[in-house]
């Protein structure tokens, strides 16, 4: 099956659990008030908004055949599109009603005269969820607590919103309806599971150790893993895993790290990781691993990859740890002796903070690569590319026949949001375009 | 670029079968009334009928004042309350003004 036909599947899927309760609710009984058709279309919204909230974790539960198609990246940012989404068809709702009602004290969770304090209470807990979520790095909250709160949130939001639909309802009470709720809900505790139990489990019986930990510039860790007593895994270049560096692999704190090493295999099996010290854990945490110590790897993961998107040549563009997916790309190119040509633009504040710096250079020899540095703060008498990389910057360096090529971006959220823009407007189809964010939050 | 299109579009889509939810939900007629049920029960079904035709019907003449009285003002002022709604559809149905036994459908202000 490919895997677009397996996409579509998957967004159909989507589509169906997302408004099933509005069918269902049309075909039911309802079994409370009738409150007219704008009110009606506003508790159409609260039913379609609980669905959404509540899919929302099987898009990041690392359900490789779900994840697969669209790829985990993809699947994160619509995660956190249908997140923002949810939040605002919660917010239209309960404000029709707090209208309708006209009273804001509704709203009010507090407040025991209240007759919708659950619903109110999912709609401030998802409010506060989003905000966390958005403005994490303004409002100083560690990647870490961010996970455990944010997992927190999720499944209060969710106990509270179906306590808000069974209770206050109009068209929840309708047996069917409800029926369905609990079944998703249900799914919902049995995925949960699944991921925070069946996994981890899975995991402590496919330890990894660390095999060397070394300083490759820019900050950053190449951290060379190899299997305890199994054969490891196989991966695409460019594809990541999720390191927890815990005791037990049952701790929340995992990280999205992508692979730096070649895919191809290796005796004994040997995966690198290139790490830059980004925050507490990266920073403090992985300098500190010695060889030897245990750590957790769930992967291989994501969609971002040479060998999806077949071409007849490829163009990378990254920006300080956008590099490791890059670098496993080309590496891994090397390694079968990939002819096919390679324009590889990569930004770093100067040539003493580029991570992997000598290698790069040195992969420009043994490849048909042509390797552009750009140097937000070059050193004097630097003749090359300076700056930021624009579309400016983008037009010199496309090839001949750019819609023949592949185009692979990853880095600040900044930079590839320029870039994006930027090869779209150069008339790059999007379908060529492939990008990976993991800085989202 | 591609999924944020994607999401928009769903949203917009979410937001459109809302709309449509909304206006069937409170238009559709529900099931008819069935032998045996309590009478809370069917009041609550026989509330989503939409008989359409009591408008000058002789049967509701005839039928006893309080059903007559209470028709009427559902047909003038339309529901008031889910309590007084449920209670004079139950009425209605233990004591139907017209031989067809369905209530009036006074969520669309009806002039049954």
């Amino acid at each position: 099956m490919s895997l677009l036909f397996r996409g579509v599947l998957w967004f159909g899927l989507y589509l169906v659990v997302v408004l099933l309760p509005l069918g269902v609710g049309l075909l039911a009984t309802p079994g409370g008030h009738h409150p007219g058709p704008w009110s009606g279309a506003a508790s159409g919204l609260g039913l379609a908004a609980f669905s959404v909230i509540v899919i929302e974790f099987a898009l990041v539960s690392r359900l490789h055949a779900a994840s697969e198609p669209f790829g985990t990246d993809a699947l994160m940012q619509f995660h956190r599109l249908m997140g923002l989404g949810g939040l605002a068809a919660v917010v239209v709702h309960a404000a029709w009603f707090a209208f309708a009602a006209g009273s804001v004290n509704v709203l009010n969770p507090l407040d025991p005269a209240s007759p919708v304090r659950a619903g109110a209470a999912a709609a401030w807990l998802l409010l506060a969820m989003v905000t966390a979520s958005v403005h994490r790095r303004k409002l100083g909250i560690s990647y870490e607590a961010w996970q455990l709160t944010h997992s927190i949130g999720a499944m209060l939001v969710v106990v509270a919103s179906f306590a808000h639909l069974a209770r206050h309802g109009s068209f929840s009470s309708a047996p069917a309806l409800r029926a369905l709720l609990v079944a998703y809900v249900v799914a919902l505790l049995l995925l949960m599971a699944w991921y925070r139990l069946w996994r981890p489990w899975n995991l402590r019986r496919h330890p990894w150790e660390v095999e060397y930990n070394r300083d490759v510039g820019g900050s950053t860790r190449a951290l060379g893993l190899r299997p305890l007593g199994h054969r490891g895994f196989g991966f695409l270049p460019g594809q990541f895993a999720w390191l927890s560096t815990a005791r037990s692999p049952f701790a929340l704190a995992q990280h999205p790290i992508s692979l730096s090493s070649s895919a191809v295999t290796t005796e004994p099996p040997l995966i690198e990781f290139a790490i830059k010290a980004l925050g507490n854990w990266s920073a403090s945490k992985v300098p500190s691993l010695s060889p030897g110590e245990r750590v957790w790897v769930d992967g291989p993961y994501g969609a971002f990859s040479i060998d999806r998107e077949p071409g007849t040549g490829l163009v990378l563009i990254s920006g300080g740890s956008g590099v490791a997916p890059m670098l496993s790309m080309l590496r891994t190119m090397r390694d079968r002796g990939d002819p096919r040509p390679v324009v590889h633009i990569h930004g770093a504040r100067s040539p003493e903070r580029m991570a992997l710096r000598d290698e790069l250079e040195a992969l420009a020899g043994q490849l048909n690569l042509r390797f552009v540095p750009v140097y937000e703060d070059p050193p004097e008498g630097w003749t090359g590319e300076r700056g930021f990389v624009d579309a400016v910057m983008l037009a010199r360096y496309l090839p001949a026949r750019p819609q023949d090529y592949q185009y692979f971006v990853c880095g600040p959220g900044g930079m590839m949001d320029v870039v994006e823009s930027a090869l779209a407007a150069s008339g790059i189809p999007p379908e060529r375009i492939h990008t990976e964010r993991f800085d989202m939050v | 670029v591609v999924v944020k299109r994607v999401a928009v579009s769903l949203w917009a889509f979410i937001g459109l079968a809302s709309l449509v939810f909304g206006w069937v939900a409170t238009r559709t007629p529900a099931v008819t009334a069935q032998a045996g049920q309590s009478v809370a029960e069917a009041g609550r079904l026989a509330f989503d009928r939409d008989c359409g035709s009591c408008h000058g019907c002789p049967e509701l003449a005839s039928a006893s004042d309080e059903a007559a009285r209470l028709v009427d003002k559902l047909a003038t002022h339309g529901p008031s309350s889910v309590e007084d709604d449920l209670a004079i559809v139950a009425y209605l149905v233990s004591d139907p003004p017209c031989s067809t036994g369905l209530a009036p459908a006074t969520r669309t202000g009806g002039d049954h």
